[in-house]
C-alpha cells in the first residue's frame, strides 16, 4: 500500500479476494492441496493484517487521512475472511489424520489468533497526542546536528550490567551467549 | 526528594481487552494528557506498531502503576533509520502514594529495551519525550540514567507550544 486512501484499500482487498476465490475453487480437492490451502490462508491473514497496521501507522504518524469508509472495507474483508479462514481450518481439523499430517493446520491456527485480536480489539486509527510521533523533532539543521551529537556520545550500560528482575537473568545469560529467544 | 533502592515490583505483561488495561484506564490521573494518550495512543502503537504494556504489583499485591515500552522510527534520523526502543507512557496509580515505583518501572522497561536490542531486535537507544513542566517525571528518568538529548526544549504546535524534551539512554553493554 502507498496511498492509504479508498482507491488503495480497493486494490488491496480486491487482489486478496481473487486469490482466495482462487485459492478455493482450484486447490482444495485434496489432501496434499488442503495443506498447500492453509498456508496460503496463513499468508493472506498476515498480509491483512499487516496491511491494516500499515494503514492504522500511517493515520498515526500524520502521513495519511483518516477515511471511515476505508475503516468499514478493513473490517468488511476481515470479517469475510477470517469466515473463510476458520471454516478452512475447521475442515482441516477434520481431515487431519484421514490422509496425513497437515503440517500448515499450526500456522493458519496462529494466524486466525491474530487476526481475530486484531478484529475482536478493533482500534480506529486517529492521529496521534504524543508530539514525538506527530512531528518528530521539528528542529533546525543545526539542532539535529546537536541531537546526533548528544546521542553518539550517550555511554554504554556498564559491563556487568544486568536485568534487575532476576526472572530475566536465565533470558539475559542466553541472550548475552548469542542464543535466540 | 531521593528514594532507597528500587522497590521489587511483579511485572506483567497484559493486553488491551485485559482487566487490567480497563482498570488503568479508569484511574483518577491528575493529568488529563495521562489518559488522553493511556485511552488514544496506547491502544494504537498496540494494534498498528510493536507496543507491550506491562503492569506492576507491589510485595502485597496491589496494582501501583504502569509502564509502555514501543519498538517504532519517531527518532530514526538519529538511529540511521533503525527501529529503536521508545517510552510513549508509564504511570503510577493516583489513588496510592508512591515509594518510588516510578523509578522501579522506568528500571524495569530499561531491561526490557535491553533485552531486545541484546537480541537485534531495534537499536540501541532508547528514546523517550516528555513536557518540560513535568519535573518529577523527568527528575526520574535522570535518576535512571537518560539524557536531554534535544538543545531546546522543542515547542508542541498541538498543545498551546507547550514544550517538551526528548531524553535517551544507551542500553547496550560495554564490553
Amino acid at each position: 500500500m502507498t496511498t492509504f486512501d479508498l482507491a488503495d484499500a480497493r486494490r488491496f482487498t480486491a487482489d486478496l479476494d481473487a486469490r482466495m476465490d482462487q485459492c478455493d475453487n482450484g486447490e482444495r480437492m485434496e489432501c496434499a492441496n488442503l495443506d498447500r490451502t492453509l498456508r496460503r490462508y496463513a499468508e493472506f491473514c498476515c498480509e491483512f493484517c499487516e496491511g491494516v497496521r500499515q494503514w492504522g501507522r500511517a493515520i498515526f504518524y500524520g502521513q495519511a487521512a483518516f477515511d471511515p469508509e476505508v475503516e468499514k472495507l478493513w473490517l468488511n474483508e476481515g470479517s469475510e475472511l477470517y469466515r473463510r479462514a476458520s471454516g478452512l481450518w475447521v475442515y482441516g481439523q477434520a481431515m487431519q489424520g484421514h490422509c496425513f499430517v497437515l503440517e500448515n493446520g499450526a500456522a493458519l491456527g496462529s494466524a486466525l489468533w491474530r487476526l481475530e485480536r486484531l478484529l475482536s480489539a478493533w482500534v480506529t486509527p486517529k492521529l496521534a497526542i504524543s508530539p514525538l510521533a506527530r512531528h518528530g523533532t521539528a528542529l533546525t539543521q543545526a539542532a539535529k546536528e546537536e541531537v546526533q551529537k548528544r546521542v553518539d556520545a550517550l555511554p554504554s550500560l556498564p559491563a556487568n550490567w544486568q536485568p534487575t528482575d532476576p526472572r530475566r537473568w536465565t533470558l539475559f545469560k542466553m541472550l548475552q551467549r548469542g542464543g535466540n529467544l | 526528594m531521593t528514594h532507597g533502592p528500587p522497590i521489587p515490583l511483579t511485572a506483567v505483561l497484559i493486553g488491551l481487552e485485559s482487566s487490567e488495561f480497563q482498570a488503568i484506564s479508569g484511574w483518577p490521573f491528575a493529568d488529563p494528557f495521562v489518559k488522553r494518550l493511556l485511552q488514544g495512543d496506547i491502544p494504537q502503537r498496540v494494534q498498528f506498531g510493536n507496543c507491550s504494556i506491562w503492569t506492576y504489583r507491589d510485595p502485597d499485591g496491589s496494582l501501583v502503576g504502569f509502564g509502555t515500552l514501543d519498538i517504532c522510527g519517531e527518532c530514526g534520523e538519529y538511529t540511521g533509520g533503525k527501529l529503536h526502543p521508545y517510552l510513549p507512557l508509564l504511570a503510577i496509580n493516583p489513588t496510592i502514594k508512591s515509594r518510588g515505583y516510578g523509578t522501579s518501572i522506568v528500571c524495569h522497561l530499561i531491561d526490557e529495551a535491553a533485552l531486545l536490542a541484546l537480541h537485534g531486535q531495534c537499536h540501541d537507544v532508547l528514546f523517550l519525550d516528555v513536557y518540560t513542566t513535568s519535573q518529577k517525571a523527568i527528575r526520574v528518568y535522570t535518576e535512571c540514567g537518560f539524557t536531554i538529548v534535544s538543545p531546546e526544549p522543542i515547542p508542541d504546535p498541538q498543545e498551546d507550544g507547550k514544550p517538551y524534551f526528548v531524553m535517551a539512554k544507551r542500553i547496550s553493554i560495554a564490553s
